[in-house]
């Protein structure tokens, strides 16, 4: 279980994937500003492109709360992480200590009592130190699942909704004379953006499903580890 | 890891470690202490977290290491006390001593427990039912905060960074063994590492009068009887912190 140097990758590569995703809140309110400009222009004309405005300005916010979401349990994952990562070199150092104490050949100022105690104190150290790493990874696996469930209603937001208010807002372009090709522009950026955000959030749930496995993988390992570890092994 | 008894009066003994052969070429070497009085120790710059496992299993072998009593940083250098966390995890009541000027930064080496501040004019520090070793403070030699160790029982001055030379690996003695050879190897250290002459002299000042056998730093070979003299005096006459 201490070989978390994949799980650290898959945080990094998580975390990229994740700072991806911020410039589309700035860009969902960019499209939002711009369609509720249009409809104020068309008057009377844009009555019926308001809901669409509404419902933008809607999405838009959804899904700055929602990468904000992701943002603040990720900050918490990675603080975990780092956590752990001192964990991790407790356990690493005992054990290396515990094992040289074995190789020691014996000398007449070693007394063989103390080495003993060490020994078991050590390896103790070596329990507690596993125990807490599997603790702080099932912690880990938890907080995971948080973002996945998060990551899932960004893709939902982005397949879903935004293709549906594009289509809409092409709809309603289609009744309004004068000002179609502006909402038209509209309605295209917000299918682009729905399209890449898809993409992105895709990507993001792919690299949150890797990490939930990883940690899976880990805190299977950890139970095998702790329950040879309680049968006498370091 | 080289071992060896510096000092053993029934109560009080000395012990060092360093040398280590596995220890890898990207790390400065460092001298470890062990200071026992009765069952009670105590580890004067204990060194950095990749060198634990060698020094937490020498100790072992020694004493029981729940009887580790304090922990003695002079500063806040890495190699000094970066294991901090690592030998709480195994000594959780070890009391830990450092100068006031670094109690809030030594914790950054991670360990959320509260680091005993020496005063700037030194103290005693209690071991088992002693009370005689003294830190004495050694002020910008080379942290702005630091000191050394004088136990008068032991005639020992741990000197920390000051005395250290950085040797060749070929040169394995634990003890200097040609004072003019040895300058060589400290000379730039002490140059370049130590910021102010005035501070310099004012901790030899300090300890010039010392009853002292051995002077023992944190890096290369301990200085025994006379050499301990030719230190004090070879650097009184050197010019230091030459980088400005
Ligand atoms: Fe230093
Ligand atoms: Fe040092």
């Amino acid at each position: 279980m201490s070989e978390s140097s994949t799980l650290r990758s898959r945080v990094l590569g998580l975390h990229l994937a994740f700072e991806r995703m911020l410039p589309f809140v700035t860009e969902a309110k960019r499209i939002s500003v711009n369609a509720q400009v249009v409809a104020a222009r068309l008057g009377e004309q844009g009555k019926p492109y308001a809901a669409v405005v509404v419902e933008l300005g809607e999405t838009a916010s959804m899904l700055e709360d929602l990468i904000g979401q992701v943002a603040s349990s990720f900050r918490l994952f990675v603080r975990s992480v780092a956590d752990m990562g001192q964990q991790e070199l407790r356990l690493h150092s005992y054990q290396r200590t515990s094992a040289r104490i074995d190789r020691f050949p014996p000398e007449p100022w070693r007394k063989p009592e103390n080495l003993a105690a060490a020994q078991s104190k050590f390896r103790h150290a070596i329990r507690t130190e596993r125990a807490r790493l599997l603790d702080s990874v099932s912690e880990l696996a938890r907080r995971i699942r948080d973002i996945e469930l998060i990551v899932d209603e960004i893709r939902t937001v982005a397949s879903r909704r935004s293709r549906f208010v594009a289509f809409v807002a092409m709809l309603e372009s289609t009744k309004v004379e004068g000002e179609r090709s502006e909402i038209e522009t509209v309605s295209v950026g917000i299918g682009d953006l729905a399209e890449r955000l898809s993409a992105a959030s895709e990507d993001l749930r792919k690299r949150v499903r890797d990490l939930d496995e990883e940690l899976d993988k880990l805190v299977r390992e950890g139970h095998n580890q702790n329950i040879e570890s309680q049968r006498g092994g370091n | 890891m080289k071992r060896e008894l510096l000092f053993d009066d029934g109560d009080r003994r000395w012990v060092y470690f360093g040398r280590d052969p596995e220890r890898p070429d990207t790390l400065i070497d460092t001298n470890e202490y062990l200071v026992i009085h009765g069952d009670k120790a105590m580890l004067p710059d204990p060194g950095g977290i990749e060198i634990f496992p060698q020094v937490a299993a020498e100790v072992s072998g020694e004493v029981a290491i729940e009887n580790i009593e304090v922990l003695f940083a002079s500063h806040q250098d890495p190699d000094i006390i970066s294991s901090l966390f690592l030998w709480i995890g195994v000594c959780p009541g070890v009391r830990v001593l450092a100068p006031w000027t670094w109690t809030l930064f030594i914790p950054h080496f991670g360990s959320a427990r509260p680091v005993t501040g020496i005063p700037d004019e030194g103290m005693t520090i209690e071991l088992g039912k002693s009370s005689d070793i003294r830190a004495i403070p050694a002020h910008y030699v080379h942290a702005s905060g630091m000191f050394t160790l004088y136990d008068p029982r032991a005639k020992i001055l741990f000197s920390a960074d000051i005395g250290a030379a950085l040797l060749p690996e070929t040169e394995t003695d634990v003890f200097v063994k040609d004072f003019d050879r040895h300058v060589g190897y400290m000379e730039a250290f002490h140059r370049r590492w130590m910021p102010s002459n005035r501070a310099k002299n004012a901790w030899i000042d300090r300890v010039k009068d010392l009853d002292i056998e051995m002077m023992c730093p944190q890096h290369g070979s301990i200085f025994k009887g006379k050499d301990v003299e030719r230190f004090l005096g070879w650097f009184q006459d050197l010019e230091v912190g030459n980088a400005v």
